[in-house]
């Protein structure tokens, strides 16, 4: 029994030592130069096969992924196209008033209308409301009136079902006016309400 | 510093005996009343302050320039030109007082210094040429570059002499300029010269508001997104937000003890205009409307607050009773009458109306009744009354871009101040002397 198991030892170790050996040779033969021709064995062209043909395959996986990308990056394009001309559509049109009122008249509140539907359409769009006015008057009375145009402007959205934590206002009195003219025309263009999302 | 306290003493007495015992000393002495309707410049002569030695002899020219300055800025004097004189001006000799009339003046400042070390001692004398006497003499020890403060000190002694009252040569004002493109805090002399910048924020900031100590300016800023009251420390310059309401938070006014201010809240459709103590803690609510309540002004009792609201369909001025709680409506002509400022005084109070498509500065008596138009030609804004209420600071845009303007508290001697780049609005005067 203990000498079968000492001539089972000895095979192990023979067998062990033998490719540590064998391992050690290939490594000196690298090393002297050899490493950088293309093999030569059976074994070798096989394992370059292989390798060839991992390689084809990642490349036709990489095709995948950027044709996919591509797809979604023009998507996204058109998305943001889509949101842009959509954020562009809420933004763009303003509500104006009279010298020193606040009241909206039938034409802002259709201008209106169309926001809260907008709104409707994109329930998780946040928007705030500014308040501006024109050149005349004192700056300091002119800050609370554009307050009040946003005041109102949000008011009547609400009553439009839009919920209030949605809107936001501020005023900007006659700090940033859209026309710098000291004319009428340029006045009835700065008493506005604007609205930008947020 | 007073060389000549005796002197001064005993002219004094003298007058007060001439004008008897019953007389109180002061109004003695007052030589204009610059409370009458049409004032009579007094023609004043200042040569150059002679040197007694050659060093700095530009200095005695300079100092002669800017005390005729300081007392044509007053609006009370005429300042003549010194070569009307038959003989050498600066001449230290005695005074020919028939040769110096026939300049046409009636007063004549003589000066003289000299430099002894780094010290500089300059002697300014004030001679009545009518009456051929001596009515002031000074001694100032100071170094060169100083020379300002002693003549702005004399400035203010003729101007006692003369009038009885104290002039503001040694106050500072504030306004808002868009020298770098955005609205900041600025401030400058009472002259408009030593121009400083005190803010940058790089936003929109507004209605600077000197507290009653000068060592603080209130103002609106939108610097964190939204318009809200802040404090500026001076001269530290840190800034402490007060008011952050939701809505705007605008229009601070100093309470007369500098402990609290009035601020307009607008949100939701309400206004209120309530008194918050230094920290923004609500003292009390002071008004609340549906409309438009902004731009308080304090009675200088504190008593009674004047503020802008649109209760009757138009901006118009309307005075609060702080005790009774009820509130009458001060003006009645024109259809937008805003930015009151009552007078320290407590007699007036200034205001910008639309007259005629444009802006112009009026003032009221508190109780009512007719107002006074002080300004022509271009818009005319944001007046402030001078801490002794004979001047008003306002914005103007009459020579085109807004600057700041100045003029006696009956519209006369009106004079630009500020010439710099950019727009100047929204004026306050310091109510502390600087040297204090």
């Amino acid at each position: 029994m203990k000498a079968k198991n000492t001539f089972w030892i000895f095979i192990f170790i023979f067998l062990t030592s033998s490719l540590f050996i064998l391992s050690c040779s290939k490594k000196t033969i690298k090393g002297e130069g050899e490493g950088t021709k293309p093999p030569t064995t059976t074994e070798d062209e096989a394992a370059a096969r292989k390798k060839v043909q991992i390689k084809e395959s990642d490349s036709g996986l990489k095709e995948k992924t950027l044709s996919e990308e591509e797809a979604r990056r023009l998507r996204e394009e058109e998305q943001r196209m889509r949101a842009a001309s959509e954020k562009a559509r809420f933004e763009s049109e303003d509500v104006y008033f009279e010298f020193d009122q606040y009241i909206l008249s039938d034409t802002a509140k259709q201008v209106l209308d169309k926001k809260a539907k907008w709104l409707k359409d994109f329930p998780n769009a946040k928007a705030q409301v500014e308040g501006h006015c024109d050149e005349r008057g004192s700056a300091e009375y002119n800050l609370a009136l554009g307050q009040k145009r946003a005041d109102a402007v949000m008011q009547y959205l609400v009553s439009l079902g839009i919920n209030a934590n949605r809107l936001s206002t501020i005023s900007y009195g006659k700090e940033k006016p859209l026309d710098p003219g000291h004319t009428e025309d340029a006045w009835s263009k700065n008493r506005r309400a604007h609205m930008v999302l947020k | 510093m007073r060389k000549y306290p005796l002197k001064i003493l005993g002219f004094l007495i003298a007058i007060g005996l001439f004008f008897g015992a019953y007389v109180p000393l002061l109004q003695a002495v007052v030589y204009l009343d610059i409370d009458s309707p049409s004032i009579k410049k007094i023609p004043v002569i200042i040569p150059n302050f002679k040197n007694r030695d050659s060093a700095e002899a530009g200095l005695g020219e300079a100092a002669a320039a800017l005390l005729g300055h300081d007392l044509d800025y007053t609006g009370y004097f005429r300042i003549l030109d010194p070569r009307g004189y038959i003989g050498a001006p600066d001449d230290l000799g005695p005074i020919d007082y028939k040769a110096w009339s026939l300049t046409g003046a009636e007063f004549l400042v003589k000066g003289q210094y000299n430099l002894e070390g780094s010290r500089l001692l300059l002697t300014l004398r004030l001679f009545d040429l009518q009456k051929g006497r001596q009515l002031l003499a000074k001694e100032y020890d100071t170094v060169p570059k100083d020379y300002k403060k002693a003549v702005h000190r004399f400035a203010d002694e003729i101007l006692f002499l003369l009038t009885g009252e104290h002039g503001l040569f040694q106050t500072k004002i504030a306004f808002i300029s868009t020298n770098n493109g955005k609205k900041e805090i600025y401030s400058a002399d009472f002259d408009g010269t030593n121009f400083q910048r005190l803010t940058q924020f790089n936003s929109i900031t507004l209605t600077p508001r000197w507290s009653p100590r000068g060592n603080e300016i209130a103002f609106t800023s939108y610097k964190d997104g939204a318009p809200n009251v802040y404090l500026l420390q001076i001269p530290g310059l840190q800034t402490t937000r007060i008011s952050s309401r939701p809505g705007v938070n605008i229009t601070p006014a100093w309470y007369p003890d500098g402990e609290s201010l009035a601020v307009a809240l607008n949100n939701k459709g309400t206004s209120e205009i309530l008194q918050l103590n230094r920290s923004g803690t609500v003292v009390q609510k002071l008004t609340q409307s549906w409309g438009i309540d902004v731009s308080p002004s304090w009675s200088p009792d504190g008593r009674q607050m004047a503020f802008v609201s649109n209760r009757s369909g138009s901006p118009q001025i309307y005075i609060l009773n702080t005790a009774s709680r009820e509130v009458r409506r001060l003006t009645f002509q024109g259809n937008y009458n805003v930015n009151p400022a009552w007078s320290p005084k407590g007699n007036l109070i200034a205001f910008a109306g639309r007259a005629g498509g444009q802006f112009q500065i009026f003032t009221i008596s508190p109780s009512g009744g007719e107002p006074q138009r002080l300004t022509n030609g271009g818009n005319n804004e944001s007046p402030d009354f001078s801490p002794d209420g004979r001047m008003i600071l306002f914005s103007s845009n009459r020579h085109g871009k807004s600057a700041i303007y100045i003029m006696n508290s009956n519209g006369s001697n009106q004079r630009r101040l500020t010439f710099t780049a950019g727009e100047q609005f929204s004026p306050t005067w310091c109510p502390k002397k600087f040297d204090e």
